[in-house]
């Protein structure tokens, strides 16, 4: 089933998005590095600082929002609903088929990032030696924690034909979010609201970002605790809703 | 202006569940512009000129607009001009004798107004907050006033953006995914140089900001170089003006 | 004989519309069972939860010899094929591509699939994207999709619909051979002349009540076609005070079976009224069923 949804992908603009949201929040983290040197002390951790800052606050999320609507719309278009519930699959291998593929393409889009990271701070920074492993393991990390983020959004997208609506809803758990965040709140609701689980694992040992965790196994632990507990709720919820919709 | 083409285009929105979007969003703009205002290392800040309660007030909300409006403007853009793809109401309009152009004209006067009023409603509320929260220092009037002024006006000017990109292209994916891109660019142009921020509508969000980087480290006012925003922004509604008559003109639906 | 699809007084409401009312289905194993009645006459919705897509508000429905509910669903839908409504298909994908997410969706094996194409004769547009397709082609790829599964059931809801008459005719061959290899297929219209030909075995939709179930030539006997008189003096029939109208070469009668047939000729020989044949009008299905539907059964 995973399968049919990575075919279902092929030539569709979604890796476009994977593609171009990394490329410009390093471009913009970058120019935000070189223009502020003086203020900055040198090095991979503040150049990384400035990258991940405004991406795991919003973008992330709200790439994963459009990936989201943008992979539910080739089912609501097309008549392809009645397709999909008149096959074998089971509803939750349905939705699990969904939110895995999405997954993928969001560690692409991470992956593409590290890989901007190391050849932008190298090349055009002139940053010695190669990006900390700390940075890879955040990356990799942030891919665990956005997998709630992609339950959620295909949930949306799964129940509202609209493409925009989930979108819009989205942004507002990223407001959410990063006023759970910011009003130092912190602790169990961060790690309840999904966008907030974003901004948390992409932002470990991060000096720029006030309030931020250490990278250590407990911080990630919860965090990864906290990520399966969530899209195991959001994907069940989803496959009970699915069995039960009805077609019109 | 159509009048009929209005009083329909009114209708569509109810559907569009425009106005809860909205309502939702500013408060959600509110609430998080605002959510320092109540902490703990705040209270102190609150009577302290030198602090400049409601310049970081004002910043928050300079910094949470970059953010959140194109995205906002994108979503309603984007849902008020899917609905003429998806039910043939290009052509449904053009037998009832309205162009395409006349009705992304209506569109625009209609989403125009609900924005421009929830930018007003918004901007009060967030000093409103700022009241609530017991700031002492006097409210800079002046400063706050032209800010609303002119985010409602880089929001019109965007949503004619998206309006043009909605009717031509029939997929949302794409008006969203330059939202998105719109938010990206006009968040780091607050960080970036003056030229950077003027260089596209979506960073005139930050462009538009009265407050700027003192030579104390402070915040201080600066004056947004509207030499080069009028020009652009009316340049903008020109073209729109112009788009729409090319829409009209052509045959059947602008897509 | 064994029926392939049975249901029990299935009946759907939305709100308080009544969609679907009380219907009792037979479908016989390998037959072509046409499902007519006008738009709106609940065919769509039927068919919806004859494959659990929808949930009967109340009624059984028996398919294969299993109860259809949302949990039998994944037992029973390896074995129906169906086509609701429109067909499907990703339109950014070429036909290939769509049939190789059905493939995997179905676990069907590439044998199967390649039959499935071979069948409805898509094969050379199987590398044009789907959105580039015509309705037709898109319509045999949609049936392509419900035979890559081999079915034992095919439940295909207005398969000809927007096809011209060429595009028609090559459907009405594929199923009609796809029954002959003992595939039991349901299939709805609401033209008469397209099943005509096709279906052994009718059902008639009228405002969700079954009006008629049973062979085509039951449907005619259940109605009495006109009776047509060949006479030079219509007038002395008349007189008589018969009830009829002038109609081509002489009389038109309604309503009389075959004694009163009998009757009619013994009067009219009878009176010296020179009867040169007497027939029976040759009833289109269309006509048959408005006889059943009544004029406003079809509004």
């Amino acid at each position: 089933m995973i399968l049919a949804e990575l075919v279902k992908l092929r030539r569709s603009a979604l890796w476009l998005v994977a593609l171009v949201l990394p490329v410009l929040t390093v471009t913009a983290g970058a120019l935000n590095y070189a223009g502020n040197r003086s203020m900055l002390s040198s090095g991979w951790a503040p150049f990384w600082s400035q990258v991940v800052l405004f991406y795991g606050l919003l973008f992330l999320s709200m790439g994963v929002a459009v990936l989201a609507s943008a992979a539910w719309r080739m089912e609501h278009r097309g008549h392809n609903w009645n397709l999909l519930m008149s096959t074998p699959i089971r509803p939750a291998a349905i939705v699990g088929a969904k939110i895995a593929a999405l997954a993928l393409v969001v560690a692409f889009m991470q992956l593409v990032l590290l890989v901007l990271v190391a050849v932008v701070g190298r090349l055009v920074l002139g940053l010695e030696g190669m990006p900390p492993w700390e940075q890879a393991a955040v990356a990799g990390l942030a891919v665990v924690a956005a997998t709630p983020v992609i339950a959620v959004q295909s949930l949306l997208s799964m129940s509202i034909r609209s493409f925009a609506a989930p979108v819009a809803l989205g942004l507002l758990g990223c407001v959410a979010g990063a006023g759970v965040l910011l009003g130092g709140g912190g602790g169990v609701l961060s790690h309840l609201v999904p966008q907030a689980l974003v901004s948390s694992a992409l932002f470990l040992g991060n000096t720029a970002v006030a309030d931020s965790a250490s990278l250590d196994p407990g911080a990630v632990g919860t965090i990864v605790a906290a990520a399966g507990a969530l899209t195991a709720a959001v994907w069940a919820l989803s496959a009970v809703l699915l069995a039960r919709r009805e077609m019109r | 202006m159509n009048r009929t083409a209005v009083a329909v285009e009114l209708r569509k929105t109810r559907r569009a569940r425009v106005v809860p979007v909205l309502a939702v969003m500013v408060i959600a703009v509110v609430a998080l512009s605002s959510a320092n205002l109540f902490s703990d290392s705040m209270r102190a800040d609150l009577s302290d000129p030198s602090a400049q309660p409601w310049e970081q007030l004002l910043l928050n909300h300079v910094v949470v607009a970059a953010m959140t409006s194109p995205v906002v403007v994108a979503v309603l853009a984007s849902r008020q001009v899917d609905i003429e793809h998806q039910g043939q109401g290009w052509t449904l309009a053009r037998v009832c004798g309205l162009g395409p152009g006349q009705l992304c004209r209506a569109k625009a006067l209609v989403l125009g107004a609900v924005l421009t009023l929830a930018v007003a409603v918004q901007s009060a509320l967030v000093a409103g907050a700022g009241l609530l929260a017991g700031v002492e220092v006097a409210f800079p009037a002046g400063m706050w006033a032209r800010y609303t002024l002119t985010l409602a006006l880089v929001n019109l000017v965007v949503l004619f953006l998206h309006l043009w990109l909605a009717a031509r292209v029939d997929n949302q994916f794409v008006g969203l995914g330059v939202g998105l891109l719109g938010a990206f660019y006009a968040v780091f142009a607050l960080l970036m140089p003056a030229w950077v921020a003027l260089a596209l509508p979506w960073g005139h969000y930050a462009a538009i900001s009265p407050l700027g980087t003192g030579p104390d480290g402070g915040l201080a006012a600066v004056t947004p170089a509207y030499g080069v925003l009028v020009p652009y922004l009316s340049a903008v509604v020109v073209l729109f003006a112009v788009a729409c008559r090319r829409f009209d003109r052509a045959e059947e639906g602008p897509a | 004989m064994s029926h392939v699809i049975t249901t029990e007084g299935l009946t759907k409401t939305y709100g308080s519309r009544t969609v679907v009312d009380g219907l009792d289905l037979r479908v016989p194993e390998g037959c072509v069972y046409g499902f007519l009645g006008p738009n709106g006459s609940g065919k769509s919705t039927t068919m919806k939860m004859l494959l659990s897509l929808v949930r009967p508000t109340r009624g059984e429905i028996s398919v294969l010899g299993r109860p259809v509910d949302h949990r039998t669903r994944h037992e029973l839908s390896p074995h129906i094929g169906s086509l609701i409504e429109a067909p499907p298909g990703y339109g950014h994908l070429t036909g290939r591509e769509n049939m190789a997410v059905v493939q995997r969706m179905l676990g069907s094996s590439d044998r199967q699939v390649a039959r499935a194409v071979e069948i409805v004769r898509l094969g050379e547009h199987m590398d044009k994207r789907v959105r580039d397709y015509s309705l037709g082609m898109k319509q045999r790829l949609g049936i392509a999709t419900a035979l890559a599964r081999d079915p034992r059931l095919l439940v295909l809801d207005e398969p000809t619909n927007g096809l011209d008459p060429a595009g028609i005719e090559e459907i009405r061959e594929l199923l009609v051979s796809l029954a002959d290899r003992g595939i039991t297929v349901m299939v709805s219209s609401h033209l008469l002349d397209e099943v005509d030909r096709m279906a052994s075995v009718l059902g008639v939709l009228g405002r969700g009540r079954l009006i008629f179930q049973g062979t085509r030539e039951e449907l005619f006997d259940r109605s009495v076609p006109d009776l047509l008189v060949d006479t030079p003096e219509p007038e002395r029939a008349l007189d008589l005070g018969l009830p009829a109208v002038r109609g081509p070469g002489g009389l038109r009668l309604s309503g009389f079976d075959d004694a009163a047939t009998a009757d009619l000729v013994r009067q009219l020989v009878h009176h010296e009224v020179p009867v040169h044949g007497v027939r029976r009008v040759r009833q289109s299905l269309e006509e048959v069923f408005m006889d059943l539907t009544g004029r406003e059964g079809l509004s």
